[in-house]
């Protein structure tokens, strides 16, 4: 039986980005491998209702140090973007309360996968780090 | 001072290139330069397309960006110097900082050579953006526009995957192996992506 997500789909969700390939600054496009998972998940954050400053602070005070790199941008997207994907958004709290993965990955069909990650990159937007 | 050309911001004009000199012939030396020199320092061939011009009104400064069809191969060479770049900052792990994978060298040569057996005559394209992936693979990626592209990933493995997009609920996707010619299925999604452009 199929879990059901606990989280709005109306919520807010960022994907912090740290590397400059991850998007086409010109064309003011996140690109696909923003989001293909890692071990069957891709990292995001619940950012509804916070501000700009709040939202790059959590990226430069917590995710940025624990990954070792500068945050550079960040993808913004809506949680039914992603659960019309057939994805679900599985909060993470351990590191941080508004942490959480995208999950349900076709992790057999990396071709569907990488389809999918197209179309989450088309549907989000670029937020270039100030 | 140079007049600053009456262009609106990110004016877009479809012109050829010799039709673009043309109109830019009795303008500032310095729009002119600016103009011939990028396509010529990047040695392209540029016959169609157009050119995007983000304008400052009042300023010694213009920028262009390409966004040409082009009619051969030649970003042939940029793309493997692209390549070269990817692969030699994405060559070790967490190059993303959420634990990726390097990029392997497996999938640096299958990409090489991949980009080296395009076929030169059958197809015409723009160069490709060229990407790790967090799995090791590298992506070849043709974006037109949103919903509208068509991805190759090669993954190192004699695997390559492709993803075509070509507007709401057209697209496929699927796997070929990785011979010594280009995938009809690849060249058949990306002539039907640049067909109407």
């Amino acid at each position: 039986m199929k879990k059901k997500n606990t989280i709005s789909s109306t919520e807010a969700i960022t994907r912090y980005i740290f590397d400059i390939k991850h998007y086409a600054a010109t064309k003011r496009r996140i690109k696909y491998n923003a989001f293909l998972p890692i071990r069957g998940e891709t990292s995001i954050f619940r950012v509804n209702n916070l501000g700009e400053v709040q939202i790059w602070e959590i990226g430069d005070n917590h995710v940025a140090p624990m990954s070792s790199r500068t945050l550079v941008a960040r993808g913004d997207l809506i949680a039914s973007d992603i659960f019309e994907e057939g994805l679900e958004i599985k909060p993470d709290t351990r590191n941080h309360k508004l942490h959480a993965n995208i999950v349900g990955w076709p992790l057999k069909e990396p071709e569907k996968a990488k389809f999918i990650a197209t179309e989450l990159a088309d549907k989000a937007q670029l937020h270039l780090k100030p | 001072m140079d007049t600053a050309l009456d262009l609106p911001n990110d004016y877009l004009f479809p012109l050829t290139s010799t039709d673009a000199e043309f109109y830019y012939l009795d303008k500032p030396s310095v729009y002119l330069n600016a103009f011939l020199s990028k396509p010529r320092h990047d040695k392209i061939n540029h016959t169609t397309g157009s050119y995007k011009i983000n304008h400052t009104t009042g300023s010694d400064k213009i920028n262009l960006e390409r966004t040409i069809v082009w009619n051969d191969i030649d970003w042939i060479d940029f793309a493997l110097k692209n390549l070269d770049e990817v692969y030699d900052e994405c060559s070790v792990e967490n190059w993303d900082g959420y634990n990726a994978q390097p990029v392997s060298q497996d999938a640096y040569f299958e990409a090489s050579k991949l980009l080296k057996i395009f076929p030169t005559s059958s197809i015409s394209l723009p160069m490709p953006d060229i990407g790790p992936e967090p799995d090791g693979g590298i992506g070849l990626e043709w974006y037109k526009d949103k919903g509208f592209s068509f991805l190759v990933s090669i993954n190192g493995k004699n695997i390559i995957t492709y993803v075509g997009r070509f507007g709401k609920n057209k697209h496929f996707y699927g796997t070929e192996k990785y011979k010594d010619s280009v995938p009809e299925i690849i060249l058949y999604g990306l002539k039907r992506l640049f067909s109407n452009s």
